[in-house]
């Protein structure tokens, strides 16, 4: 059984992904609905989002099983609190944030859970390959096993900024938004990001 | 005299010593400069003349410009771990809130009178009773307080009690000051709602006091 029909039995992925920008009018449309409890409006703003959703908790976390219960996680706090949007951003800039929260809280848990705090070691950032499922690795090929094992030796910092940046192509205004630092840090952590992943990956690969 | 100019002025040249490499030392800073905007000469986000220099300073300098072709590689890497979203999140999610909104609208019908505009004006303590989940366990806890305030209410022994004692004393007060206009505001005609009560306490009182 080759990898893609292993992966493909044991999980139904969308088969088409919509993954194209809403524009504002249409985004502020739905988020009005879901804030007067349209549940519909939250259906198609979990469609259109779900796979960026996904993608930047598991390039983040580098775990299937965390990044969806992140990504579920996300959205159900995303309908509880969606009556606190009050359109100061684009509503996937919150949405966004909302997710990398819950990345680190998702980190820090995996953290404490180590029993013995002797083994804390924080000069090595969550690596999440010795808990990778079959499913993992069946979605990782031999090449996206090297850039994740090269991810998660980086800082969260780093981690981060490279998934909204390269993963999700976000521009440098929104980052800051998400990050809620100025866009001169923005610029100087990518580039710092940027050269740390340079380096893991010529030693991961050497 | 001249030997002595000639003596300072040699020492004056003993002074001049080979100059160091200025020229390198000033590459080297531009170098250094120009290369911490390679990432965001790659993501497009430098002003035009800005992007123009490091982009001279490209053609030049070998480092900077691997480094430009590794940043590009790696982009290209990280995109390669995108894959779909499994269609579960969808469906979890959404069981979830219909689940949520079916249990809301059978508490709280009329869920469309909730003012959305209205959490800015709350602070989050009052915006948390709000909340779809919340808001039933708070309307269920505010029943449970009306119901058991209700059941814990004196009853109506214990006020014929009240009542009695205020009429003793209410009573004594009268009899020994009967023109104190003060007194009349004290609620006993709100005691004495029936006459056979008023009876009932007068014969009461005549009983135990009176004599
Ligand atoms: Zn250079």
């Amino acid at each position: 059984m080759s990898i893609g029909t292993l992966a493909a039995t044991m999980e139904t992925y969308s088969e088409t992904i919509q993954t194209e920008e809403l524009d504002l009018a249409q985004e502020r449309e739905l988020v009005q609905r879901c804030q007067k409890g349209d549940v519909d409006a939250m259906g198609t703003l979990i469609i259109r989002y779900q796979h960026w959703v996904y993608n930047i908790a598991y390039g983040i976390l580098g775990h299937h099983q965390d990044a969806q219960d992140v990504a579920q996680d996300a959205f159900l706090s995303v309908w509880e609190n969606i009556g606190k949007f009050e359109f100061r951003s684009r509503f996937s800039t919150w949405l966004y944030r909302i997710v990398k929260n819950k990345c680190f809280n998702q980190i820090d848990q995996h953290q404490r859970r180590k029993t013995d705090p002797m083994e804390i070691d924080d000069s090595q950032p969550w690596v999440p390959l010795d808990t990778a499922t079959p499913e993992d690795a069946a979605l990782r090929s031999e090449e996206k096993d090297i850039v994740h094992r090269a991810l998660s030796k980086l800082k969260d910092d780093y981690r981060e900024i490279l998934v909204l940046r390269e993963l999700r192509e976000l521009p440098y205004e929104e980052i800051s938004e998400i990050l809620g630092c100025t866009l001169g840090r923005v610029k100087s952590r990518l580039h710092e990001a940027r050269k740390a992943l340079k380096k893991e990956l010529e030693r991961v690969e050497w | 005299m001249l030997a002595a100019f000639q003596q300072n002025s040699n020492r004056i040249k003993g002074f001049v010593h080979p100059a160091p490499p200025i020229k390198d030392m000033v590459m080297a800073k531009i170098h250094e400069e120009l290369q911490s905007d390679v990432s965001a000469y790659l993501d497009n986000e430098l002003a035009p003349d800005r992007q123009a220099r490091v982009e001279a300073h490209l053609d030049s300098c070998n480092e900077c410009s691997d480094m430009l072709t590794a940043f590009q590689e790696n982009r290209a890497r990280i995109k390669g771990l995108e894959h779909p979203a499994p269609l579960s999140i969808q469906t979890a999610v959404m069981a979830q809130i219909r689940e949520q909104a079916a249990k809301t609208t059978v508490e709280e019908p009329s869920r469309t009178l909730r003012f959305p505009d209205l959490g800015r004006w709350i602070p989050d303590v009052g915006r948390w009773f709000l909340r779809p989940v919340t808001a039933g366990a708070t309307g269920f806890l505010t029943l449970v307080l009306i119901l058991g305030a209700l059941y814990f209410y004196p009853t109506a022994p214990q006020y014929e009690e009240t009542l009695d004692f205020y009429f003793g004393i209410h009573t004594e007060q009268l009899t020994d000051t009967p023109f104190d206009e003060s007194l009349s505001s004290i609620p006993q005609d709100d005691a004495l709602e029936s006459d056979g009560d008023a009876n009932l306490f007068l014969d009461l009182y005549l009983e135990n006091v009176g004599n």
